[in-house]
C-alpha cells in the first residue's frame, strides 16, 4: 500500500498553478482553477512532488503519511 | 555589526550597484534576521526580515495585512501613501476581499489557458528581431525590444490598442519612482484612469475577445462595479508593462556579463526555462516590497511582532539566502531553482507569474539566436540603471552585434 497521500485544501488554493509548473504529471487545475491531484497516492516523494508541496504560495498542499 | 551596538538603518538603503545588495542587508541576514529599521519617508519604524524562512512565514500569516490603511503599514513613497487603496485595488486588500476580486481573473493567467499565446509571443519576438536586423547595427534594447514585447502581449490580452503604448508607458512611470511626489503620482494615475474609463465603456458597448471585455461584462451580472473594473484594468496595464521589460533588459545585461552562460544558452535553448528562473531569482527586481503590518500580536519563528507594527519581509534578500540557494551571489542559469520568491509568496503571489515566465522563456530561447556576437555598445559602468525605482531595470541598453 502506498505510503503518502496528497491532500489539497480547496478553500486555501487560489489557483496559482505553481504545483502544475513543478509537477505537471501529478497536478492539474479543474474548472474552478483549483488544484487537483491526477495521482493521489505515492510510495516515495520525488523531487518534483517535494517542490510542488513546498513551493505552493498558499500552502494548500499537504503530504499525509499513511499510518496503516 | 556587533551585539548591543545598535545603529539606525534607514530604509530603503541605496544599492552599491544594480545586482548588489547593500552590505548592511547582508549583515542583518547573517546576524540580525529581525531588525528594526527607520523608514526614510516619514521616520516611522518597521521590522526588516531578510531570511527566506522568516519571509515566507510572514507572507502566509493570515494575521498579517497588505492593506496600506492598516495601522503601522510601512509606506516608502509619498505617491503611494496618497493613493492607497482605490476600489478593486486587490493588491492592497486582505482575504477574503482580495480573493474575491482575484478569482475573477485567475483563469485568464492559467498555464493551460496561456498556451495559446506562446506562438503569438514567439512571432512578436522574432518579428522585432528581424526588423532590428534589417534596420540597424546598434539597437537601444530597452525601447526597441524589452518594452515592446510585454507591451504588445498585454495590450493584445487586455484588448487595449498598442498604438497607445507611448501614453501608457508615460503614465505608468512616475509611480515607480521611489522619490515621486504625491502630485506626480496622483496626476499620472488620474490620466491612466481617465483613459481606461473610456476603454472600459467601449468594451461594455462593443465586447471583444479579451480580458477587459470579459471583466466589463461582470458589471452587468453584479459581480463587480464599474469603478472596480477600471481600477483593476489599471493594475493589469501597469503590471503587464514594466515588470517583464525590466527583466528582459537585466537578463541581457547578465548574459553579456557572463559570456560562458550566453554561449551555453545559445548552444542549448532548452536551458531557457531554467535561465528564466535564475534571472528572476538573481535580479529580484521588486527590491523594496512586499510591505505588511501585524493585525494582532504574532510570533514569527519565535520572534514576537506586536499588533500595529510594520513589517518588510524582503523577498529580494530571501532570494540570496545561502541556506536555500548555495553560493547565492553566483548567477548560474543551470541552477533552475523555482522556489525563489521573485513573484512574492502567500495569497499575493503574482497573478501574472505564468505569463511573465512564458514571455521570458520565449525571449531567452529565441531572441539572442538572432544576434551573433551580441555585446554592449557602451561600457557597463556608463549604463543608466533604474536605481531610483521601486522596480530595478535599465533606462537604456545600447547593444551591437556582428554584422
Amino acid at each position: 500500500m502506498a505510503r503518502y497521500r496528497i491532500k489539497i485544501d480547496r478553500e486555501k488554493c487560489m489557483g496559482m498553478g505553481v504545483c502544475v509548473l513543478s509537477a505537471s504529471e501529478i497536478f492539474d487545475q479543474d474548472e474552478d482553477c483549483k488544484a487537483i491531484a491526477l495521482t493521489a497516492e505515492f510510495d516515495e516523494i520525488t523531487d518534483a512532488l517535494d517542490e510542488a508541496v513546498h513551493s505552493c504560495p498558499t500552502r494548500s498542499i499537504e503530504l499525509v503519511e499513511k499510518t496503516d | 555589526m556587533s551585539n548591543g551596538q545598535e545603529q539606525t538603518i534607514e530604509f530603503p538603503v541605496d544599492r552599491p550597484s544594480i545586482f548588489e545588495f547593500p552590505e548592511i542587508y547582508q549583515e542583518l541576514q547573517e546576524n540580525q534576521p529581525f531588525a528594526k529599521v527607520k523608514l526614510k519617508l516619514d521616520g516611522s519604524e518597521a521590522w526588516l526580515l531578510t531570511r527566506y524562512d522568516d519571509v515566507r512565514t510572514v507572507l502566509v500569516d493570515p494575521d498579517v495585512s497588505a492593506d496600506p490603511t492598516s495601522e503601522g503599514y510601512p509606506q516608502i513613497t509619498a505617491g503611494h501613501r496618497e493613493t492607497a487603496k482605490r476600489p478593486g485595488d486587490f493588491v492592497y486588500m486582505d482575504d477574503p476581499e482580495h480573493h474575491k476580486f482575484r478569482s475573477l481573473l485567475t483563469s485568464e493567467f492559467l498555464v493551460k489557458n496561456l498556451r495559446g499565446m506562446a506562438d503569438d509571443i514567439a512571432d512578436i519576438v522574432d518579428g522585432l528581431a528581424q526588423d532590428l536586423l534589417k534596420a540597424e547595427s546598434v539597437m537601444e534594447l530597452v525601447d526597441d525590444f524589452a518594452l515592446p514585447v510585454p507591451s504588445m502581449v498585454i495590450c493584445r490580452m487586455l484588448g487595449v490598442s498598442y498604438d497607445d503604448h507611448d501614453f501608457i508607458q508615460e503614465v505608468t512611470k512616475p509611480r515607480l519612482k521611489i522619490n515621486n511626489t504625491a502630485e506626480e503620482s496622483v496626476a499620472a494615475m488620474t490620466a491612466l484612469i481617465e483613459y481606461l474609463d473610456k476603454v472600459v465603456t467601449d468594451k461594455e458597448k462593443n465586447p471583444t475577445d479579451d480580458i477587459l471585455s470579459r471583466l466589463a461584462a461582470k458589471v452587468e451580472t453584479g459581480e463587480i462595479t464599474y469603478d472596480e473594473v477600471v481600477n483593476i484594468s489599471r493594475l493589469l496595464v501597469s503590471a503587464g508593462h514594466e515588470t517583464t521589460a525590466n527583466l528582459i533588459s537585466l537578463a541581457t545585461v547578465l548574459l553579456l556579463q557572463h559570456p560562458d552562460q550566453m554561449a551555453a544558452l545559445l548552444a542549448d535553448p532548452d536551458l531557457a526555462p531554467s535561465a528564466t528562473e535564475e534571472v528572476l531569482r538573481y535580479t529580484s527586481i521588486v527590491h523594496t516590497t512586499p510591505r505588511r503590518t501585524a493585525l494582532k500580536d504574532i510570533e514569527v519563528n519565535g520572534h514576537k511582532i506586536a499588533k500595529g507594527e510594520g513589517i518588510i519581509p524582503l523577498t529580494a534578500m530571501a532570494n540570496r539566502d545561502a541556506s536555500v540557494f548555495p553560493d547565492p551571489d553566483q548567477f548560474d542559469i543551470t541552477r533552475g531553482a523555482r522556489n525563489h520568491l521573485a513573484f512574492n509568496y502567500g495569497p499575493h503571489h503574482c497573478l501574472g507569474a505564468n505569463l511573465a515566465r512564458l514571455e521570458m522563456q520565449i525571449v531567452m530561447q529565441r531572441f539572442y539566436q538572432h544576434f551573433p556576437g551580441l555585446r554592449f555598445a557602451k561600457p557597463f559602468d556608463e549604463i543608466n540603471f533604474k536605481m531610483d525605482s521601486l522596480m530595478l531595470g535599465a533606462y537604456e541598453l545600447p547593444v551591437t552585434w556582428d554584422q
